[in-house]
């Protein structure tokens, strides 16, 4: 039924905007946690540090400390790390997410996350530093962040970058390119029947400076339900969310289940859907947990147009 | 604006990542598989063929049902939102009451709570569940009040087989509606307020002419038992019951004065409520405790906290008994929480194969609650011994192992290693305590298997000894060593001390074994070593041997008592003759190998075992000894030749009452 209505929303939404806008930097459009890439990168209201890179309003205090890494088949790789402390009434965290990647010359610029999967000669990075708050008043949790995003593509002489935006193309050449802009994000969640309501305005700014002009940031409003229950001997999550950026509209679901037979070991496998940024990602991601005492390991496997794929682990201890 | 095309790129050439998805998932595999095992069933082995093989009460069993027909009732305000029972079939009406300066919700559980139960604490019913004996009465009133648990999986109704137990043995027992309260914290002194704030609604029914109960209830023999939290929470109203004021605020009077003549404590807490920050002081009540060893949820025996504190102060004839039963669980007592002390997944924690079968748990706690409600309501003096002495029901104990505490009111301390830091003198006035070859010898707290300074609260002396000698001789023995309290030369006299007297001493042994005793040293001989050190090389230090791996200890640990009277005529009695002498029972609770040694200090709670020696006993052993006279208590180390014990509470009773000490084993 649940799938069903993900599809449904797939369909129609589709007809809305066909491709997410242009926006840059690249890290904003990347997903931030393993667990939710695999969840149809539908964590606005998911409940974890990394949930500071979609909803700060649900940042919760984690123990002990976990990096997450993304490895593209094209050997761009990708490192996201977040953390959480409760001070007083507030809970505060802060994370990263960088990427590192070869793109090849002529690739449009701002960037999509497509452009991971290939493998060029010129070298590029990307990043966004979070860092934010949360707190509960009256029942309603509110949360607030500020961050830094960056796009930066080195001098290669020998190849360009084709870049894209308000001014027009121009090659990276000999200087390369660097784009930063700081941005905010807020949000807010409640308990809505047996789960919780999120919803998230995200990278409020004024965008990357381009020569005399800007390229839009992602802003993006997403209103979002998660629930995790027990049943039986199973622990089942759902998540899911629709985000608007611009008139692109890009719902996105996930469930997850998962099993623990003995106390310190479980498992959980999770499959999620999403509308993607591009028509070269493939919708469908899948992704597992195994739990052993305090190490937790989640996996998530994205894949591509062309069979291409992206593995995603997160290592953490407890 | 429209993007540049996108697919303008050379693509990266495909890479095939589909083969290392199996050895991805081998990997993520392999550690579960290596971690998953759990461990194999291991309990201590059980002796209880031996110790529980004679019956000599010859009462009838107060675990069968007696000649009362059973009826039942519900009462209450009569408006549960969630209960039909108490919203439709109450039959005594009841006003709410305001636990609000107990009990107070988290601000951000106020409106859930308030919006399931329908109420808020400042109006909280009192809901009972009453199983009660048909006839004209008086009828002895027992309250039972549950502890936490989930407070929409209603605890109440759990105690159903203890109420249609005693109502037919002649009891009214109310299981007391406190679920509203589950969940909260700081709320004990809220649980223990409740159960008086019943009673006095009982005191109502039993004075309104219209009541069914009217004249009905015998207010002069009261008890009230609590389970869990509840367990704690008897202990406070038994403390509130004689105040005027709430501890921690005058602004709260009592005025209760209930006969509460017997506390039932089962698995219970202790100081999560500390009135005035003290552990709450339990004075001149019977006082039974249970607690198993496989307690899942309350690992530890807290509760002999409680019962170290309770004392006897006004000379009425008190008792106090507390027994640990081997493979028992914290659920089991109630049948909603049954074995599920961690909760719905109790099984991916907990060894659940270890825990004694729920009707045996159960039928243990109708056989141990009833005959102490039997003494302590109705007066019934036959089954006094098995408080003493549980070997004298052999029959009627389910067939698992148990470690007793007991104590009358007429118990008089000579040594209970507290009252200072001198291993060398005891609690009485003018009692010595000597060693004699002894390996270890020294005084401590008792501590508690969990990790942490969580302990006893209760010192002990830990007595060691081996009395074999160093070297290759492994047949060389020394002569035994022991332990001596000696009596000041009038005390035997002043307390009046018989052969109605009895010897109390508890004791358990431990794990620890001291090594080989050093030779004595021969004087006679020159020392050669003084003269040639400076010439000689010291000899090479012979290689120690390889470390054995440590074996179970399998022999039998027994000491002996002797009694020495003041011309010197000596007793000799072994322990075992006055109960089980244990190693500490072995209790793994989890389910997964190693969980038990990382979550405790040891394996073993260490449970004192009290031992009643009647002085009687010791004169028909040795005619010459006379009682009257009792000068020195000996622990004579010569049946185990090595072993260390824990002493606590060695006192007399002088004039213990005969019932305790009727139902001699053979």
């Amino acid at each position: 039924m649940r799938t069903s209505l993900i599809g449904a929303l797939l369909v129609v939404t589709s007809a809305v905007h066909a491709q997410a806008p242009d926006a840059a930097p690249l890290a904003l459009l990347l997903p931030a946690s393993t667990r939710a890439t695999a969840l149809g990168n539908a964590w606005v209201a998911g409940r974890d540090e990394y949930v500071l890179f979609y909803n700060p309003a649900q940042l919760v205090a984690g123990s002990g400390f976990g990096v997450s890494v993304g490895r593209y088949a094209s050997g761009n790789t990708m490192a996201t790390l977040a953390t959480a402390a409760t001070v007083g009434p507030t809970t505060l965290g802060w994370g990263v997410q960088a990427v590192e990647f070869r793109t090849s010359a002529g690739t449009p610029y701002p960037f999509t996350p497509d452009v991971l999967a290939t493998r060029g000669a010129v070298e590029a990075h990307s990043f966004v530093v979070v860092a934010g708050g949360a707190m509960t008043y009256k029942g309603f949790r509110a949360g607030l962040a500020g961050k830094y995003a960056e796009d930066l593509i080195s001098a290669t002489p020998s190849a360009g970058v084709a870049v894209a935006g308000t001014v027009g193309a121009r090659t990276a050449g000999t200087s390369g390119v660097r784009r930063g802009t700081f941005l905010a994000d807020v949000g807010l969640a409640h308990a809505l029947w047996v789960g919780t309501a999120g919803l998230s305005v995200q990278n409020i700014g004024r965008g990357e400076k381009s020569g005399t002009s800007r390229i839009a940031a992602p802003l993006q409003t997403s209103l979002a339900w998660a629930a995790q229950r027990q049943a039986g001997q199973l622990d089942l999550g759902f998540a899911s969310q629709v985000t608007v950026r611009d008139k692109w509209v890009a719902p996105g679901a996930g469930i997850e289940v998962g099993y623990g037979w003995i106390e310190g070991l479980s498992v959980a496998l999770r499959v999620g859907a999403r509308r993607t940024e591009t028509g070269a990602e493939r919708p469908v991601a899948v992704g597992a947990t195994v739990n052993v005492d305090r190490l937790q390991l989640d996996y998530a496997l994205q894949s591509f147009e062309g069979a291409r794929s992206a593995h995603r682990l997160t290592v953490r201890w407890r | 604006m429209p993007r540049p095309p996108i697919r303008s790129a050379p693509r990266a050439p495909f890479r095939a990542t589909a083969p290392a998805l199996p050895a991805l998932a081998a990997a993520l595999a392999a550690p579960l598989l290596i971690a998953a095992c759990s461990q194999t069933l291991k309990l201590a082995k059980d002796d209880s063929p031996l110790v529980l093989a004679h019956q000599t009460i010859a009462a009838p069993n107060p675990a069968d049902a007696g000649p009362f027909k059973v009826l039942r009732l519900y009462y209450g305000p009569g408006t549960d939102k969630q209960r039909s029972e108490f919203r439709d079939s109450v039959k005594l009406k009841t006003r709410p009451v305001d636990i609000s300066p107990f009990a107070t919700v988290q601000p951000a559980q106020v409106n859930d709570r308030k919006k399931y139960w329908g109420f808020d604490m400042k109006k909280v019913p009192l809901n009972g569940r009453v199983w009660y004996p048909e006839g004209d009465g008086p009828f002895p009133l027992v309250l039972v009040v549950h502890g936490n648990h989930n407070p929409r999986d209603y605890s109440d109704p759990g105690y159903g087989y203890l109420g249609e137990l005693l109502a037919s043995r002649g009891f009214i027992l109310v299981s007391v509606d406190e679920n509203f309260i589950n969940g909260l914290s700081g709320e004990n002194d809220g649980r223990a307020w409740l159960l008086l704030k019943h009673l006095q609604e009982w005191k109502r029914f039993n004075d309104s002419t219209g009541s069914p109960f009217h004249h009905r209830v015998d207010l002069d023999n009261i008890a009230i038992m609590g389970h869990s939290r509840g367990g704690e929470a008897v202990g406070h109203a038994a403390a509130f019951n004689r105040l005027k004021y709430f501890p921690d605020d005058a602004k709260q009077k009592f005025d209760f004065g209930f006969n509460i003549r017997a506390v039932v404590a089962i698995a219970p807490v202790d100081g999560q409520y500390r009135p005035s920050s003290q552990l709450v002081p339990v004075e001149n009540v019977n006082y039974l405790l249970l607690h198993g060893s496989h307690d899942g949820d309350v690992s530890t025996f807290v509760g002999l906290r409680t019962y170290e504190r309770l004392r006897f102060t006004d000379g009425k004839p008190w008792f106090k008994a507390a027994i640990y039963m081997y493979r028992a669980n914290h659920g089991q007592w109630n049948t909603v929480w049954n074995n599920k002390d961690n909760g719905p997944r109790s099984g991916r924690s907990l060894d659940l194969r270890a825990l004694i079968a729920p009707e045996e748990q159960r039928q243990f706690g109708k056989l141990v609650i009833s005959a102490f409600l039997e003494t302590t309501l109705h007066g019934k003096r036959e089954y006094l011994p098995m408080f003493r002495d549980h070997r004298t029901a052999g029959a009627w104990f389910p067939k698992t192992m148990y470690v007793t505490r007991f104590e009358e009111h007429g118990y008089r301390p000579l040594a209970e290693f507290d009252e200072d830091v001198d291993l060398t003198t005891g609690t009485a006035r003018g009692v010595t305590i000597a060693d004699d070859s002894l390996a270890t010898w020294k005084e401590n707290v008792l501590p508690f298997r969990g990790r942490g300074t969580d302990d006893q609260r209760n010192n002990g002396v830990w007595i060691g000894w081996n009395n074999r000698i160093a070297g290759t001789d492994t047949t060389k023995y020394g002569k035994p060593a022991s332990y001596a309290i000696t009596l000041p030369d009038t005390l035997a006299g002043a307390w009046r001390v018989s052969d109605q007297s009895a010897l109390y001493l508890s004791l358990a042994p431990t794990k620890d074994k001291p090594g080989t005793r050093a030779e004595a040293k021969d004087t006679t001989k020159k020392d050669s070593t003084k003269a040639d050190s400076a010439k000689k090389k010291p000899a090479p230090k012979p290689k120690p041997p390889p470390k054995k791996k440590e074996e179970a200890d399998t022999i039998p640990l027994d000491l002996t008592v002797e009694l020495v009277d003041a011309a010197g005529n000596a007793a000799r009695l072994p322990l075992s003759r006055f109960g089980a002498v244990r190693r500490p029972l072995e209790t793994r609770i989890y389910r997964r190998q190693g969980r038990d040694e990382t979550r405790f200090q040891n394996i073993f709670e260490l449970v004192l075992q009290t031992y009643v020696l009647p002085l009687a006993d010791f004169a028909k052993a040795a005619p010459q000894f006379q009682p009257g006279r009792l000068k020195t208590i000996r622990l004579l180390f010569d049946r185990t030749y090595l072993g260390t014990v824990v002493l606590d509470d060695v006192g007399i009773s002088p004039a213990m009452n005969p019932a305790f000490r009727a139902g001699e084993l053979p």
